[in-house]
């Protein structure tokens, strides 16, 4: 039987994370993040998982790499200034496709900036943190339910493409509680990395497969593989052969873009008739949803994208999306972060406009409202 | 007892990986082939044994070892390592750092990674100097050693990494140099039998930068002077926490030293000691208690199901 429960967002993250497998937690304390370490030191050793308090967000990814390779699903989470120092660790476990996943509850920033208030202002940090080229995948939630459904889909995005997977929340869904439906252990679609089938000779930990990654075998089995975070060979050594590097890039930049059908999540809303409509995502998501309602109460034809998957960022359904509307507006807890996005895929066919801020106040779905209506009155 | 070269290659190196990218006559070979004899000696499984190295010369290591090794970021190899022996206790870990990677970008990791005594060996190498990036100061390097980034030689004081690792809380503590080989794989095999975590500090050999730039450029001359300037341990002799190894030339064993002398609040100790330098006794690894507290929860558990 589904149980309905009623939770706030980190308790249905760290609840995700375990009915995910997630067995592994490493983490340093940081608002509004802490929750999910606290309810995990509870929740992981009666499971039989590994708790442990890191030095620092350092540390904390570094041991969420090392603990994957031996055969753990592993988690860390944090906020701003923490996301900010794991982003040289990040980067290793891209390179050396390590999976894991690394929750973000957003607050505003830069820097210690507004400990307890939400913003959504790591949204490009979460695609290109990490210094150089790479892909990545970065799931955001926008109610306590889908809390609980993106972190296990993070986890089986982790292990299915061998990547580090962000959970970017932030401090509205975060704190929120609401009901949920926690669905019943063998009715929830788990994915665990493949496993080799080959002698460990012959076992290349880093095949260069096109969409597709290598089984990852855990240390101790017999595989007895190389990780670096130098570019490498398909046996994992390092390498600096142009023409082995291009293979290897087209590999690492395929897994994830043919696999957009399985990595891509977003949801129409009211948007058949629509002249009007909102791109959003994550706490602001909350907002334009009410928006939507309050619009159609009053018969204007607004309708929404609310986007689950932002990277790799869902491009043609935003080129599409320019085709069925005169007008977009993309409201967000920061400058403009995404709307840059959509301003570049609609290329003029649509109006764009932004609706920001990054006060720590949220965005009103009156607020959202006035604009779509300011919209109407313009010849 | 020494193993012939020949098996230690083939045994536990990867042919793929090799020419090593060291310098002929650098001590990070025979520190590999010491780590190799040491696992060969203990009769480890290499499917069992993994190599957890940080960046830098030393941090190569992990590339030519034919275990289960990461080569990791600049000092976070401890964080890395303490990940995997986590998820692993069963797991034999070595964690390689070289001076630099392991006592000042990765210092913060190093302390804490003592502190817990999670169960590794760290071998530490020290060789004065950041090697890989071109032989520039490191938290080892002694005052008045030239450097690119001394160029009137080092003006700070060196990091006592002995006197750090026992307020920290490591359980082993053994200094070893690639002069004394016999006593170097001795030392990583006492290492090998510590519950908690067995620091070995190696001293090494950059000849081809610090030495060159400390009128000790052949290999030979430097670890010579090992020898010079080390005293093995005697348990009735065992001082306080020294300075790390002052290297100075055997032919002028002043040479190098000429700046900021004049600091004399910093002691000034020409020699230093190898062997054991301190055990503590009933050490466990943090590892084993994780994994003995999930044991008593789990029985927990279990009597509270029976009571239902
Ligand atoms: C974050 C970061 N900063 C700087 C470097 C450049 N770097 C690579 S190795 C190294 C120092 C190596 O010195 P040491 O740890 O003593 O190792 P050795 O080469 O002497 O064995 C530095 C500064 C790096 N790789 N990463
Ligand atoms: S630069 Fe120095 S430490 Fe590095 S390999 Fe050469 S001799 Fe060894
Ligand atoms: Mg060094």
């Amino acid at each position: 039987m589904p149980t309905p429960a009623f939770m706030h967002g980190n308790q249905a993250v760290a609840e995700g994370a375990i009915a995910a497998g997630c067995r592994f937690y490493a983490g340093y304390p940081i608002t509004p993040s802490s929750e999910i370490a606290e309810i995990l030191s509870e929740r992981l050793p009666q499971v039989g998982g590994v708790f442990i308090q890191m030095e620092d967000e350092i540390a904390s990814m570094a041991a969420i790499v090392g603990a994957s390779l031996g055969g753990l699903k592993t988690a860390t989470a944090t906020s701003g200034p923490g996301f900010s120092l794991m982003q040289e660790n990040l980067g290793f476990a891209v390179i050396s496709e390590i999976p894991c996943v690394v929750i973000n509850v957003q607050r505003v920033g830069p820097s210690t900036g507004l400990p307890t208030r939400a913003a959504q202002g790591d949204v490009m940090q979460a695609r290109w943190g990490t210094h150089g080229d790479h892909p990545i995948i970065v799931l955001s939630p926008s109610s306590v339910q889908e809390c609980f459904d993106l972190t296990v889909r993070a986890f089986n995005l982790a292990e299915r493409f061998r990547t580090p997977v962000v959970l970017l929340s932030d401090a509205i869904v975060s704190a929120l509680r609401e009901k949920l439906v926690i669905p019943d252990a063998a009715d929830i679609a788990i994915f665990n990395r493949t496993q080799p089938t080959v002698a460990p000779d012959d076992y290349k930990p880093y095949e260069f497969l096109h969409g597709d990654v290598a089984p990852l075998p855990r240390f101790g089995d017999g595989y007895r593989f190389h990780v670096t975070g130098l570019v490498h060979t398909e046996l994992g050594y390092p390498t600096e052969d142009a023409e082995i590097i291009s293979r290897w890039w087209e590999h690492m930049s395929s897994k994830i873009e043919d696999n957009l059908d399985v990595i891509l999540d977003w949801e129409e809303i009211e948007l058949d008739d629509a002249e009007v409509a909102l791109v959003a995502y994550g706490g602001t998501a909350r907002s334009a949803m009410h928006a939507v309602s309050l619009a159609r109460e009053q018969g204007i034809k607004l309708g929404m994208i609310k986007i689950r998957t932002l990277w790799p960022f869902p491009e043609q359904v935003i080129r599409n999306l320019a085709g069925r509307v005169g007008t977009i507006i993309v409201p967000e807890l920061n400058f403009g972060q995404i709307r840059l996005e959509v301003e570049r895929l609609v290329a003029g066919r649509a109006a764009v406009r932004g609706i920001n801020r990054a006060d720590g106040i949220q965005i009103s779905p009156e607020h959202i409202l006035d604009v779509v209506r300011g919209l109407e009155r313009v010849p | 007892m020494k193993v012939q070269t020949s098996f230690i290659v083939k045994e536990y190196l990867r042919p793929k990986m090799l020419p090593s990218t060291w310098c002929g006559g650098c001590g990070l070979g025979i520190i590999m082939g010491a780590i190799a004899q040491a696992v060969h000696f203990k009769g480890l499984d290499k499917d069992n044994v993994a190599m957890v190295s940080g960046i830098g010369c030393t941090g190569r290591m992990s590339g030519y070892m034919d275990f289960n090794t990461i080569h990791t970021t600049h000092g976070r190899a401890p964080a890395f390592a303490t990940g995997l022996k986590m998820a692993r206790p069963e797991m034999t870990v070595l964690t390689v750092m070289g001076d630099g990677d392991a006592m000042s970008i990765g210092g913060n990791h190093l302390i804490h990674a003592m502190r817990r005594n999670i169960g590794m060996v760290a071998i530490v190498v020290n060789n004065s100097v950041y090697g890989l990036t071109g032989g520039q100061t490191s938290p080892t390097t002694p005052i008045g050693g030239h450097t690119t980034t001394a160029q009137s030689g080092s003006f700070e004081r060196p990091m006592n990494l002995e006197a750090l690792a026992r307020t920290a809380g490591a359980a082993f503590y053994a200094r070893a140099t690639v002069n004394h080989t016999a006593s170097l794989t001795k030392l990583i095999e006492r290492a090998l039998d510590v519950s908690g975590f067995a620091l070995v500090e190696i001293i090494s050999n950059c000849h081809v930068l610090f030495g060159k730039m400390n009128q000790m450029a052949e290999a030979s001359t430097m670890i010579a002077a090992m020898d010079e300037d080390t005293w093995r341990t005697n348990p009735t002799l065992l001082r306080r926490a020294h300075l790390p190894i002052r290297l100075t030339s055997p032919e002028s064993p002043s040479a190098p030293v000429h700046a900021l002398t004049e600091m004399d609040d910093v002691e000034d100790e020409s020699r230093t000691w190898r062997g054991v330098i301190f055990e503590r006794k009933g050490s466990v690894d943090l590892s084993k208690r994780y994994y003995n507290m999930l044991g008593r929860i789990r029985e927990q558990q279990r009597a509270a199901e029976e009571m239902v």
